[in-house]
């Protein structure tokens, strides 16, 4: 069966952002770790207790802005990459 | 700075029966898409209902490469992990009984995004909308206490009395414009999905009439849904973030992962040849009531933006279209009446409320806590009871036949709590819905009480 394993950054096509469009703010950050666990990209990690992105995020995110929406101190703040760039769906 | 009568925000299928039917009556409309090319960034359409055939006229020539109307559906109970098989399946026409012509012409009609969105498009610039591709727009403009226009990623201008917002479940212009900064957890999930590319001859001659499968288990469930060159396995909108959360883990994408090793989908793939082509995640919200103001002076959220996927099966496509386009039909009559206030756009939502759209979320809380059993295992034990009831008891070729009939009613007591369990959800959703057909339910209840009996009698005569 693991001719079908499904790849997940080996199977989404993104055009990476020139510009950031999620950031963190430590201030704010508690290290709760509820956007680590509901990534579905695997891009989130807390390290010394504050989230950190990854740093190719920009490669893999698929702009769900799930991370932003469960973020209970506003710590994650989440536009979209500039038009053109970002999440390219052919077969949504 | 360019002018127009009306922006449209998203351009997607929402955006553009919002454009299209303000084009139609003569408005100055433009869409404003953030995507290269409409749908580039909408994933799991899984398929438009018959719903949108009734209420769009256009929709009756709708013509994509991939589209496939469903004739014939299959459900599958599954087993328990580390099972990847059936317990029981069956397979469905639509539905006999007619409520209007395409209800039972099909269930659904399937087809990707991205060549429906651009269908749609084509719709919306053929009526005479203006389409901009590439504009990403990041910010409203005020004027005094209305929005009288928007800002995009350029700094460019574009400026209207009123503005459509159909930007999606992550809706910069709802927080732009103060109405929502961001959805509540447990008003939002996510679906994953994976799609396989695959040789449209071999997916003819392997799936037939079949290109939906819906399934269910103790443990998982989810959907593929067939086009004509390739399909979808998809998660159920199992939890919301909230309870996703709870668990500790991305249920979401760790269940599309799990229900590619189905055993059926395994057949699939390996039938037609197929080879993951796409991992999606999509983002929408899935409310239980529709209670949140959606207008504000010179701007209406409408689709995902808005939130008006139904509280069941989170079907979000046709709901786009339907509030879409009533929020220009208001949009015109603002022009005409020359108030775009905040009092005056009160009507769209009224009128939303009122619709089909708005009466879908009736009972919605009942509908979700139901819909969430269907994973449970009373779910499962009913049919894997319902499995045995046929094959056990009255199909057995294992044993004599009369020996199996009479394991028949000890299974069918050992239904009883498992009805009664749908009883439960089944019941307010009813009262719900209609106090008036609950009681012509019980009346007819009533009428069959003396035929009952009359049975019984005969049963008990008969010793």
């Amino acid at each position: 069966m693991d001719k079908y394993a499904i790849n997940k950054r080996g199977l989404v096509t993104v055009i990476e952002s020139p510009e950031d469009f999620i950031s963190v703010d430590n201030e704010k950050c508690v290290g709760c770790r509820d956007c680590v666990i509901i990534c579905g990209m695997d891009l989130w990690k807390v390290r010394d207790g504050k989230a950190v992105l990854a740093k190719d995020y920009k490669r893999f995110c698929t702009e769900c802005a799930s991370c932003y929406t469960v973020c209970d101190y506003d710590a994650i703040e989440f536009t979209f990459p500039p038009a053109g760039y970002g999440i390219v769906y052919e077969k949504g | 700075m360019s002018s127009y009568d009306l922006i449209v925000v998203g351009g997607g299928p929402g955006g553009s029966a919002a454009a299209k039917e303000a084009a139609d009556h003569g408005l100055k409309v433009v869409i404003l898409e953030r995507g290269r090319f409409c749908g580039e960034k909408n994933s799991s359409g899984f398929g438009l209902s018959p719903k949108a055939a009734r209420d769009f006229d256009y929709i009756k020539d709708l013509d994509v490469p991939s589209l496939w109307p469903t004739k014939f559906g299959v459900m599958h109970i599954v087993q328990p992990k580390p099972s990847n098989g059936d317990r029981m399946t069956w397979g469905l026409t639509p539905p006999k009984r007619k409520s209007y012509p395409e209800a039972s012409e099909y269930m659904v009609q399937m087809m990707y995004r991205p060549e429906f969105d651009q269908w749609m498009a084509e719709k919306a610039t053929a009526a005479g909308a203006e389409l901009k591709l590439t504009t990403l727009a990041t910010n409203v403009i005020r004027d005094a206490e209305n929005v009288a226009g928007v800002v995009d990623h350029e700094g460019n201008e574009h400026r209207a009395p009123v503005v459509i917002a159909a930007d999606g479940a992550h809706s910069l212009m709802a927080k732009k414009a103060g109405l929502r900064k961001k959805w509540d957890k447990d008003q939002v999930t996510v679906l994953a999905t994976v799609d396989f590319e695959a040789d449209p001859e071999r997916i003819a001659e392997y799936c037939g009439d079949t290109n939906v499968h819906i399934f269910m288990g103790p443990d998982r469930g989810g959907y593929a849904c067939v086009f004509r060159n390739g399909f979808h396995v998809g998660s159920r909108p199992a939890k919301t973030l909230q309870r996703e959360l709870d668990a500790g883990h991305n249920l979401s994408t760790r269940s599309v992962i799990d229900n590619v090793q189905l055993d059926f989908i395994q057949r699939l793939i390996k039938a037609t040849r197929a080879k993951p082509r796409e991992f999606q995640l999509h983002f929408l919200p899935w409310l239980k009531t529709f209670n949140e103001r959606i207008y504000t002076g010179g701007l209406m959220l409408t689709g995902d933006a808005a939130g008006v996927p139904e509280p069941f099966m989170a079907e979000g496509v046709w709901q786009a279209m339907y509030s879409s386009r009533l929020a220009a039909q208001v949009a015109q009559r603002a022009h005409i009446d020359k108030d775009f206030s905040k009092a005056y756009l009160k009507q769209y939502m009224e009128e939303l409320k009122a619709s089909p759209v708005g009466v879908d979320f009736t009972a919605g809380t009942v509908l979700r806590d139901f819909f969430s059993e269907w994973t449970s295992q009373t779910f499962y034990d009913l049919f894997d009871n319902l499995a045995d009831a046929m094959f056990y008891a009255m199909l057995t070729m294992a044993e004599p036949h009369a020996q199996g009939m009479l394991r028949l009613p000890a299974i069918l007591i050992d239904m009883i709590p498992q009805l009664l369990f749908f009883a439960r959800y089944y019941l307010p959703i009813a009262e719900e819905a209609s106090r008036e057909k609950l009681t012509n339910f019980l009346a007819g209840m009533r009428t069959m009480a003396p035929m009952l009996q009359t049975m019984m009698q005969a049963t008990t005569g008969g010793k």
